[in-house]
């Protein structure tokens, strides 16, 4: 058995455990192998560190107990429901009971023209003031919802770190229902037509992204992958100035990043290969 | 003993536990203490869901996990890492030399299907079987991906320089798969 074999085998070997295939050669190359001792000796010490800062977590004082709290009250039947199945007390399981459709609140019918008229003020106040709440909550999610949200430096460096189109969705149409659209200062014949789905958690944005994936042959049968990225105009919190494909170039090491926008969506071209970059431009392209 | 009761035992005897698991996933004291809590309040509406008393804490934790696989698809939980785009930092030819808040950055960047088992791992109190049936994968799977997250955590975390420096094939790649492939001697 070789080193790195044996280093394989043991790494995981437990005691009490599922034994790996092969343990006993493991063990026997280990005792006649210095440089895997060695290896071995400092792998265990490194377990044993991370083993100890992993388990070494400060539990709050009074989680237990408020835990405890928490199963208590869970287990209660909750107040607004004792009037239709908690029966607590007598009114409860005297009076009917009927939901308002605005807010659901449960509106108990009190026997007494005086408490029914005290309660029914208060349940109108209170379900107005339910209204004017959950209006208000909707203006501030509608707001919030329309603000744009995607950085492209975000979605640039998510394109430069690979990304694998098997490891996201097919993409199928904008929250505002858009379908995404291949630029027209770019060469994109080839592009793969189907674009796949970056979700907006991924780069910290409320939006997904269209992703199309594609290959270029280089010299000596060399391949490149370049990535294309597709954002509706309106989401992208810093658009670009440019409005062509390669306008302007960004290199990070062979990496190569071309960002503009175009009619309705804003594009960011990502070029494992630098010298891809002229490939992609239009045959007519005047740059 | 009614459910209620046997629900505070669990609480006792798991609660710690739990926090840490929920601590390490999380990286955040707020997030693992809501997890735990929201663990147990799941355990107590669904408590008919447990059929073997002994498995309570491998119920236990796989609700906690669920839980958190929830909360992942939120944009602040968010992991945009993986392990074959990670390089090779830290060659074997050096100590480990970190700290906890330094752990939980590494181990934050790992992906949750990798980072579950390997917190568990560390963790002692879960056989691989254990950790395989939690994750609802075979052990081989298990095994492969304790396997590369440590790799990764060996490649990530700060070390200083040993004094004798010597080879190790410290790539993930070399751990791809549990059974050894690579019978040549070296």
């Amino acid at each position: 058995m070789n080193c790195r074999t044996a280093r394989q085998t043991l790494e995981l070997a437990r005691p009490d455990e599922i034994e790996p295939k092969g343990l006993d050669d493991a063990a026997r190359h280990l005792e006649e192998c210095p440089a895997c001792q060695s290896a071995v000796r400092r792998q265990d010490e490194l377990d044993w560190r991370i083993g100890v800062l992993c388990r070494d977590v400060r539990v709050p004082s009074g989680l237990k107990e408020r835990l405890m709290e928490e199963l208590v009250a869970g287990a209660q039947p909750r107040p607004e429901l004792a009037g239709r199945g908690g029966q607590i007390g007598p009114e409860a399981s005297a009076e009917p009971a009927h939901v308002s459709p605005v807010a659901a609140v449960v509106i108990p019918v009190a026997k007494t023209a005086t408490r029914m008229t005290r309660r029914r003020w208060a349940v109108v106040a209170s379900t107005v003031a339910a209204a004017v709440v959950a209006s208000a909550g909707w203006s501030a999610l509608w707001l919030l919802a329309s603000k744009p949200t995607v950085n492209l430096d975000a979605v640039t460096q998510r394109l430069t770190n690979g990304l694998d189109p098997n490891e996201l969705g097919a993409f199928t149409q904008f929250d505002d229902g858009a379908w995404a659209k291949l630029p027209e200062t770019m060469d994109t014949r080839d592009v793969a037509p189907e674009p796949r789905r970056l979700p907006g958690g991924q780069i910290a944005a409320r939006t997904d992204v269209a992703v199309y994936f594609f290959t270029l042959s280089g010299p000596r049968r060399a391949t490149y992958q370049g990535r294309l990225a597709v954002v509706p105009k309106g989401c992208v919190i810093n658009p670009p100035k440019e409005t062509r494909f390669g306008e302007s170039a960004v290199y990070r090491g062979a990496v190569v990043t071309s960002t503009w926008v175009e009619g309705k969506f804003t594009y960011v071209c990502c070029l494992d290969n630098a010298h891809s970059l002229e490939r992609l431009r239009p045959r007519n392209s005047a740059i | 003993m009614d459910h209620r009761a046997k629900l505070a035992d669990l609480v006792e005897q798991y609660y710690a536990l739990l926090y840490r698991y929920a601590y390490r996933l999380t990286g955040s004291e707020a997030d693992a203490e809501d997890l735990t809590q929201q663990t147990f309040l799941t355990a107590q509406a669904r408590w008919e869901q447990l059929r073997d008393e002994t498995k309570a804490k491998s119920w236990l934790f796989t609700i906690a996990r669920n839980a958190f696989l929830k909360e992942l698809r939120t944009p602040a939980f968010q992991c945009t890492a993986f392990l074959d785009e990670l390089p090779d930092r830290h060659p074997q030819t050096q100590i480990a030399d970190f700290d906890g808040e330094q752990l939980q950055n590494v181990l934050n960047d790992l992906p949750e299907e990798f980072r579950s088992p390997i917190i568990l791992f560390y963790f002692q109190d879960f056989s691989y079987r254990e950790i395989a049936e939690h994750m609802d994968v075979p052990v081989g799977t298990v095994m492969s991906r304790l396997a590369r997250a440590k790799a990764h955590l060996r490649e990530r975390l700060p070390a200083r320089e040993a004094v004798v420096a010597e080879p190790w094939t410290s790539a993930a790649a070399a751990f791809d798969c549990w059974t050894p492939q690579d019978s040549r001697a070296e």
